[in-house]
């Protein structure tokens, strides 16, 4: 038998100690960086004087000539999220109804396995299809109109594919997840497939499906890499349609930052983004707890 | 103050017409033979009991009456069963389920209120108004027995009803389409004692309107439920027989055995 190193006491001691002390570098780590985005991104309301009013509604976002207007951003970010859960949801929705209602063998040991082999492709690999393809194919569709192809449409659609394993995948496990007694009980009254699926399936699986959507949703909200590079990304003033390239909150980030100096106004301005990114997807993730809850009390 | 409930009067079996009829049926999972050449009639408005211990292929010749072991893979069946005269593996088994309702062992409500609920069948073979749909759930929910504790919350869910109650609204559901048969299996296995003496009150008052088809472990409820009662072991038929013929005068001495208790 091997040597004890410790005696029982003092070992029950250091692994107390050990994982506390991971529980608080967490959190520590979280407090800091909550607390020095928000540093930062005040500072351009209360050190630079920019004003949050103007700065949320003002529809210009010219760093280089002062003028701090973020709404264009936050338009366009909303915009290529909505377009992407629209496109999104339908496909993950139906494919994970087949998968669960349908061939639920092929659906669990194929077509899941697969789908989630998807959510691993980094995100500069979709934008370089996206790139290549969906901004052709928009050229290709809208001829003149469509520009040099880049713009929202392009970007909600590579978003769409990044997020539709997610939101499939997370769709299987909540449909998947309805007790087969609510099934039995919906056929056992004579009700055919395609209704227990719609009345009580569905239904049942909602708050879950809910978090998938909105999960969905705050990675197409937060992706900046592979929108960067299907939707144009320098524009500066309201996009005008679904075709005309924009930038997003997150691009204006990333192509920003090269241009700022540390400390300036501008710099300021873009923490400000960033803190308006955090706090979006901190409402996200904080509507997820909510249904959550939810959805527990109806269980009962 | 519960009442102890027993039937008092077992009533005729015998000139009776049958509404469901099974005839030389046998039924496989895959390879195993589950039911081996059943033949059994089931009387009109009537309580009928399966009894016999687990595996016995009780619960399987039940689930086959609404066409409920479908689902099962592999199954395979031979034979012929009638629901009124028709052959039910010839007919929409979805038709078959809105005449021949089921309860199950464990309550089943789905999670949404008492009303929808008690509306979820009829809702889906047709449009209904606000008042129809009060009428069926006053009905149904009288019937059941189960009225008068939920009538001034039937928006809220049926799952925050207690295990007993769930089990009465489920039955209340299933009456909901208006079958003509009821069954129920091991209806109150999940239940405590009081629960279950109202369930079983139930069954017997159900039986006079409707054909009430009962599996069950406890031989004293199929004394106190039903009027015929029909004993299977191991896939097969042994016997059956009105039930205070089967219980006080069995013909097989596997039955005798079973009810003295030699084997569960």
């Amino acid at each position: 038998m091997a040597k004890r190193l410790m005696p029982k006491k003092q070992l029950e001691g250091v692994g107390l100690t050990l994982t506390g002390a991971c529980v608080l570098l967490v959190a520590l780590v979280v407090i800091a960086l909550i607390f020095m985005v928000a540093q930062q991104g005040l500072s351009a309301f209360f050190v630079d004087g920019i004003n949050f009013i103007s700065f949320i509604t003002g529809t210009s976002w010219v760093p280089s000539d002062g003028v701090y207007g973020a709404l264009p951003l936050i338009v366009t970010s909303f915009g290529v999220m909505l377009l992407a859960t629209l496109f999104t949801l339908p496909i993950a929705l139906g494919s994970a109804i087949f998968v669960v209602e349908v061939q639920p063998g092929f659906g669990r040991r194929i077509f899941q396995p697969l789908v989630e082999l998807l959510m691993g492709i980094p995100s500069v690999v979709y934008g370089l299809i996206g790139l290549t393809v969906v901004n052709a194919a928009m050229r290709a569709i809208f001829g003149e109109a469509a520009g040099t192809g880049a713009g929202i449409l392009s970007g909600g659609i590579v978003l769409a594919v990044m997020i539709l394993p997610t939101v499939t995948t997370l769709s299987i496990d909540g449909l998947a997840a309805v007790p087969n007694e609510y099934r039995e009980g919906s056929y056992a009254l004579g009700c055919t497939r395609w209704q227990t699926v719609w009345h009580v399936v569905l239904k049942s699986a909602m708050p879950s499906l809910m978090t998938a959507v909105i999960l969905g949703m705050t990675r197409a909200f937060g992706e900046a890499l592979a929108v960067q590079m299907v939707i144009g990304g320098v524009e500066k003033v309201m996009p005008a349609g679904l075709l005309s390239p924009a930038a997003t909150l997150t691009t204006a980030l990333t192509s920003g930052f090269s241009n700022a100096t540390t400390g300036s106004v501008q710099y300021h301005a873009l923490w400000a983004l960033g803190l308006l990114l955090m706090a979006m997807s901190l409402i996200f993730i904080l509507i997820i707890h909510l249904i959550g809850a939810k959805g527990a009390k109806n269980r009962g | 103050m519960e009442k102890e409930f027993t039937q008092t009067q077992h009533r005729s079996v015998t000139d009776v017409s049958p509404v469901i009829s099974v005839k030389h049926f046998n039924l496989w999972y895959t390879d195993f033979q589950a039911l081996k050449d059943i033949s059994l009639d089931i009387p009109e408005h009537r309580a009928t009991a399966f009894i016999g211990p687990s595996g016995c292929g009780k619960s399987t010749l039940l689930r086959t009456f609404n066409r409920m072991c479908d689902f099962v893979e592999g199954v395979r069946t031979e034979g012929v069963v009638e629901f009124k005269g028709q052959d039910i593996f010839k007919t929409d088994a979805n038709a078959l389920r809105v005449h021949v309702g089921m309860v199950f062992q464990h309550p089943n409500p789905f999670p949404m209120s008492i009303r929808e609920n008690i509306l979820y069948g009829p809702s889906r073979m047709k449009r209904l108004s606000r008042d129809e749909g009060d009428q069926i759930v006053e009905r149904c929910l009288t019937r059941a027995a189960l009225w008068d504790e939920v009538k001034d919350k039937l928006n809220q869910s049926g799952l925050g009803l207690s295990g007993g109650q769930q089990q009465r609204l489920c039955i209340a559901r299933a009456l909901a389409t208006s079958p003509d048969v009821l069954l129920m299996d091991e209806p109150t296995s999940a239940l405590d004692p009081i629960s279950t003496s109202m369930v079983e009150e139930l069954m017997v008052e159900l039986s006079h309107d409707h054909t009430v088809v009962v599996v069950t472990h406890n031989m004293q409820q199929a004394t106190r439920v039903a009027d015929k009662t029909a004993f299977f072991y191991l896939g097969q038929l042994i016997e059956e027989a009105p039930t205070a013929e089967l219980f006080s005068n069995p013909r097989e001495t596997r039955t005798q055995e079973y009810l003295s208790g030699r084997f569960s």
